[in-house]
């Protein structure tokens, strides 16, 4: 089975790249892959609690992170350090990760068929 | 009767998601040529309760995975959710239970 | 080998198309098959049949269907990046009632699944910003 990770660094607002990039996991989840997602940097914030988006008119397509597994998708990493930096625990956040430490990260990528960044 | 095509796009999909009720449920049943009944009722508020949840129109594989977290495992397999909408549970029943067209086709 | 491209950027923009261009010319000429070259994202704007270069910059969205044409290479979008970003073939034009439709042949509108469906099979190079 193909293992695929997608590494998810950017804020969920400002830009597509995040909101493409869950595009491109949920598109993958269709297949039998072995799919694990990994938060690092202002990716942390995407699965943040309590993000209201409706006074920018824009869609909250975070919202759908909470539903992962419905997608076969089980392992969702977040790496440490990043949500130190940025001031969070990971009960701020709305799915249950696993804690990941950048080395154990750059291991994941390395035993990884395909890794994909957004 | 609403006329309908205030409340639907050209493709017939429900403009505003809060707009949706029995009513209108059942016309856009019949526009698909279905005749909606308590089994479809139920699919249907599954499919409108993951969208206002997650904000998105599942896909087959989430949407049984829904079904069998909150209904039973029987209602979500694909053989039955295919007798109730023909055209495709996901294709059909969200379009009958006022999701938005959806971005993708996958 | 066989290789399979991801392009998220767009012609002009960001080199990257241009370095993806240039890696399917190298391995194409090392005896090397390129599939696909899939364009999500701003990359779907390499397919636009309306981008017009200065006289003297490259037209890359033809040099795309040049080699795609010579080497049978296919040329797929995702529909979601292509119509959001206005890049419409004709059936989509239509569908949407749009007043035209762009799309540069041989490109075609595709889906994730298409992508998966050969990327998983090959060797997969990323071209991003």
């Amino acid at each position: 089975m193909k293992r695929i990770l997608f590494i998810f660094r950017n804020p969920p607002y400002g830009n597509s790249t995040s909101s493409e990039g869950l595009d491109l996991l949920l598109g993958a989840s269709v297949f039998e892959f072995e799919l694990s997602l990994a938060f690092i940097d202002d990716g942390v914030f995407q699965i943040k609690y309590n993000q209201q988006t409706d006074p920018l008119g824009l869609k909250n397509f975070s919202a759908i992170l909470a539903a992962l597994p419905h997608y076969g998708i089980e392992h969702i990493y977040v790496e440490q350090e990043s949500l130190q930096k940025r001031g969070l625990l990971q009960t701020d956040l709305i799915i249950e990760t696993k804690l990941i430490s950048a080395a154990l990260l750059s291991d994941q990528i390395i035993s990884s068929d395909f890794v994909f960044h957004f | 009767m609403t006329n309908s095509g205030e409340i639907l796009t050209e493709k017939g999909y429900l403009k505003r998601f809060s707009d949706w009720n029995l009513e209108i449920a059942k016309m856009l049943a019949e526009r698909e040529g279905l005749v909606l009944t308590e089994q479809h009722l139920e699919i249907l508020r599954v499919l409108r309760g993951f969208y206002q949840k997650y904000q998105r129109t599942p896909t087959m594989r989430a949407l049984s995975k829904e079904i069998s977290l909150v209904l039973n495992a029987e209602k979500s397999s694909s053989l039955y959710l295919f007798e109730l909408f023909p055209n495709g549970p996901i294709q059909q029943g969200c379009k009958i239970a006022g999701l938005p067209r959806p971005a993708h086709c996958l | 080998m066989n290789f399979s491209l991801l392009v998220k950027v767009a012609p002009f923009a960001h080199q990257g198309s241009l370095t993806a261009y240039r890696f399917c010319i190298a391995a194409l000429s090392s005896g090397h098959c390129i599939l696909q070259v899939f364009f999500y994202q701003d990359g779907v704007y390499n397919a636009s049949s309306l981008n017009t270069p200065a006289g003297d910059e490259i037209d890359l969205p033809m040099l795309w269907a040049e080699l795609a044409k010579i080497h049978g290479i296919e040329l797929s979008l995702c529909s979601a990046s292509a119509v959001r970003r206005g890049i419409l073939d004709a059936a989509y034009a239509e569908q949407f009632e749009k007043t035209a439709h762009n799309l540069l042949a041989p490109f075609k509108i595709a889906s994730l699944t298409r992508f998966f469906e050969v990327a998983s099979q090959n060797r997969l190079v990323v071209f991003e910003s």
